[in-house]
């Protein structure tokens, strides 16, 4: 009896445990009816000039040097208003040298060797979309003779910092020393060597020598070619055994070569610049309206009438700027680049204020192209959450900070390149919009 | 140990035992899911809420035995021990050419205490249901392009009733019982847009609506069951209910609704027609109008009827239990309409008992009865079928 009662009873326990089990994925019926959605729905897209949501239009610039960029440049224009001339300091020589003196097999230190030459080899990047003008290319080679910086050297200045400010004696490099000009031609070679004299590489070959360098300089208009790479390569014999002749060779690092640009790319009246080096900035505020123009169909009646922008109703919102050809055209990118709108932390401190992360995570890839003469094309930053943040705070307030409302449009690294992206800016055909796609509906209700 | 201690000992091993695979099961609120007809008002009423009910095609009410039924409370008088009682159902729904949706209902669970001639309990029973959702993708045309989108709605909710009551025998062949509670439970409705980031662009970020109303409203049952003769029950209740009120929740907009309730009259019989044959036949009605107006639903039927009737064989045994079983037809009108239409539900029922430990006729120790239903669903623009098992436990100990 009790076997059976408890046996009897623990079963349907279990069986009751199973099923329990059993019921742990349900599946809601669907129906693909809309008639079954008892919600009315409006989404309707606005699109809003520059002056319905942004004031505070401005450009700065000198975001980052061309001393950063791992490429250098050799540019003349077609109407010569434009040139790009790098300025290469190649590594100074070695303190000392280790010789065998004559007879000896254990080597010594030799602190007193002499310079008797060198040479300079540079390879250029062939690659057809990189090169303008026809070919062959003609270059000027020459040493520069004046201390420069290599961080702030520009086209005016040799130095340019906190701590001074130096001149050239002449724009574009100061005074030089020829050393050779040369033809450069991509069918024949992808690079070329010429010789140094003994007086420019024993000067080049002293550390502390500020004023050593090479710059390059293209002579023909129209033609523009960008450098791969280059090294120096010294002659140099022992004072401790002359009949020992020893080579040291080099390539200049990253920050050891800058380029000087003879103008920087057209801003002013019109003309929203991003990009380039040193880089700008176009930054503005957003001031986002209370309500928009609805759509007729939400309207009571024949008149026009207007929806309020709230977050929930911003399905998306996407800034668009309008690409325009950069000036000069040498200015235009070559490559792809990055767009980022950022958050300005610190509108007061512009233009050094910080920026915060990224509106746009993974940044907007732009194709050079866009800003050739005929490349014009709408270039849209969607910018939802950052729109969303703006109206609920507007609308809610709080205590929280509020999110910042001024944004820069800038490049993703600063400098990518010399190449320089110019949009059409506010007051102009094309200036900047704001697309805004709204939803509006009453919600869920009973019945 | 005594005999009498043994069924004590398995009974409150196995009310353990069952109580804790309960607290493993969803509560009424999680685990609803429903017929798409359920879009319909305040959605889908629970059926009958236990196996021997649904295996004889009934509406709950005029069985034989002793029961714990929350709309026969009468019924209850009989029972001479305290026990629980509950019910749990696994379904499917396949509308016609759509996909079959799987779900799983608690509709019922019971707890009864006899004590000084009289008899009390609480019931905590399923009364309607809603679990749906419905899908669109619209084309939003912006006039220079088009836009793709996807809507989806979905509706959910069970409202369930709390009573508490109390049943005791009149005379030998009389037994009246009443009971008192309250509706509770919520209706959930969420709406929710996404526009293609294809054609709209990266970022985008959806529109989303949600409501939350929760239900509130007084519920009374009152029964009696008459033994006619020693081969024939009759049980009547009547189901009364003042207006639900669904009151939003804090973050939902809009004011509160009352939806008046309808109250619900049930007869049923159980005849025992040859030694060992059972037959069941019973009967429900209640106007919904009131319901159906205030839910907006203006081409409900108004009132519905249910009713169902069935044979069950109880001289089947097995292990030297007794295994009842039973064959049933029900049919019933739904409350609120579907796309425009009303609807009504047949099928056709079966199942079986298994009378594991009795301590007399009336007074079972551990019973199981598991109903069968393959039945369909029709208007006059939507046909679905489903499968239902509903498996109900009961135990009972001194």
């Amino acid at each position: 009896m009790k076997s059976r009662a408890s046996g009897g009873a623990l079963g349907a326990a279990l069986l009751a445990g199973f099923l329990a089990l059993q019921s742990c994925t349900d599946e809601v019926p669907t129906s693909t009816d809309p008639a079954l959605i008892p919600v009315e729905v409006e989404t309707f897209e606005v699109l809003l000039p520059f002056g319905d949501f942004a004031d505070g239009f401005r450009i700065d610039g000198g975001y980052g040097t061309p001393s950063s960029l791992s490429t250098n440049r050799i540019i003349l224009s077609e109407d010569e208003t434009f040139e790009v001339r790098p300025v290469l300091r190649y590594p100074s020589g070695p303190a000392v040298v280790q010789v065998f003196p004559p007879g000896e097999t254990q080597t010594v230190p030799d602190s007193n060797y002499v310079t008797t030459g060198g040479r300079v080899t540079i390879t250029f990047d062939t690659a057809s979309h990189r090169l303008e003008g026809l070919p062959p290319y003609e270059i000027e080679a020459a040493s520069v003779l004046e201390g420069w910086h290599t961080i702030t050297a520009s086209w005016t200045h040799a130095v340019d910092s906190i701590g001074g400010v130096v001149p050239w004696s002449e724009p574009g490099g100061g005074a030089v020393r020829h050393l050779e000009t040369f033809l450069f031609d991509p069918s024949d070679s992808t690079s070329v060597t010429f010789e140094l004299d003994s007086l420019t590489a024993s000067e080049w070959i002293v550390t502390e020598n500020l004023a050593r360098g090479l710059r390059l300089r293209m002579t023909e208009p129209g033609k523009a070619i960008r450098i791969s790479s280059t090294s120096v390569e010294y002659d140099l014999v022992s004072e401790v055994d002359p009949d020992t002749a020893l080579t040291f060779s080099g390539s200049p690092v990253t920050s050891a070569s800058t380029m000087l640009l003879s103008r920087p790319a057209d801003g002013g009246e019109g003309r929203m610049l991003v990009g380039g080096a040193p880089s700008h900035r176009s930054t503005f505020r957003f001031q986002l309206p209370d309500s928009v123009d609805a759509p007729s169909a939400l309207c009571p009646g024949d008149g026009p009438c207007r929806v309020e922008v709230t977050a929930e109703r911003v399905l998306f919102a996407g800034v668009n700027f309008t690409t325009m050809p950069t000036s000069p055209a040498a200015l235009v990118p070559r490559d792809s680049l990055i767009l980022d709108m950022r958050p300005v932390l610190a509108p007061d401190r512009l233009p050094r204020s910080p920026l915060g992360t990224p509106v746009l995570p993974e940044g907007r890839i732009v194709g050079g192209e866009q800003f050739d003469e005929d490349g014009e094309a709408i270039i849209e930053i969607p910018a939802t959450r950052l729109v969303r943040d703006l109206v609920r705070h507007a609308r809610q307030g709080g205590d929280d900070d509020p999110p910042p409302s001024t944004v820069s449009l800038i490049s993703a690294a600063e400098p990518s390149g010399i190449g320089v992206a110019t949009f059409r800016g506010p007051g102009t055909q094309g200036a900047p919009f704001l697309r805004i796609i709204m939803t509006t509906s009453d919600g869920v209700t009973l019945p | 140990m005594t005999d009498t201690a043994i069924p004590r000992l398995s009974a409150l091993a196995a009310t353990v035992v069952l109580a804790a695979a309960l607290l493993l099961l969803p509560t009424a609120h999680e685990a609803e899911a429903q017929s798409l007809l359920s879009a319909g008002g305040l959605g889908m009423p629970t059926d009958a809420p236990d196996a021997r009910s649904r295996m004889l095609g009934g509406v709950g009410i005029g069985m034989s035995g002793s029961h714990l039924l929350p709309h026969d409370p009468a019924a209850a008088g009989r029972v001479g021990l305290p026990g629980i009682s509950a019910t749990m159902e696994i379904g499917t729904e396949t509308p016609e050419g759509g996909e079959r949706a799987r779900r799983t209902l608690f509709p019922s669970i019971g707890v009864i205490y006899p004590h000084g001639g009289n008899v009390f309990f609480a019931t905590f029973s399923g009364a309607l249901n809603q679990e749906w959702e419905a899908t669109a993708q619209p084309v939003i045309d912006f006039g220079d392009r088009e836009v793709r989108a996807l809507d989806v709605f979905r509706g959910r909710g069970g409202i369930s009733a709390a009573r508490l009551g109390m049943a005791r025998p009149v005379t030998d062949r009389i037994s009246v019982g009443a009971s008192i509670g309250s509706h509770v439970g919520s209706i959930e409705r969420d709406f929710r847009r996404d526009l293609n980031p294809s054609d709209v662009g990266t970022g985008v970020e959806p529109f989303t609506s949600e409501g939350i109303w929760r239900a509130r409203g007084l519920t009374a049952v009152g029964g009696v069951s008459i033994d006619v003769s020693s081969v024939l029950r009759v049980a009547g209740s009547v189901t009364w209910s003042d207006d639900l009120e669904l009151s939003p929740s804090e973050d939902t907009d809009g004011e509160s609704l009352r939806v008046p309730m309808p109250t619900e009259l049930r007869v049923g019989s159980y005849a025992t027609v040859a030694p060992g044959l059972g037959f069941a036949l019973s009967l429900q009605t209640a106007d919904w109008t009131g319901a159906a107006g205030a839910m907006g639903d203006e081409a409900a039927p108004g009132r519905v009827w249910q009713w169902g009737a069935g044979l069950e064989w109880m001289n089947f045994s097995w292990l030297e239990r007794q295994f009842p079983v039973a064959l049933g037809y029900r049919q019933r009108d739904l409350p609120f309409s579907f796309l425009g239409d009303a609807a009504t539900e047949r099928a056709f029922t079966g199942g079986f008992g298994a009378y594991l430990s009795d301590l007399d006729e009336v007074n079972p120790l551990a019973r199981l009865h598991l109903g069968l239903e393959v039945g369909s669903r029709t208007s006059d623009n939507w046909e679905e079928s489903f499968f239902r098992t509903t498996v109900t436990l009961r135990l009972s100990g001194g």
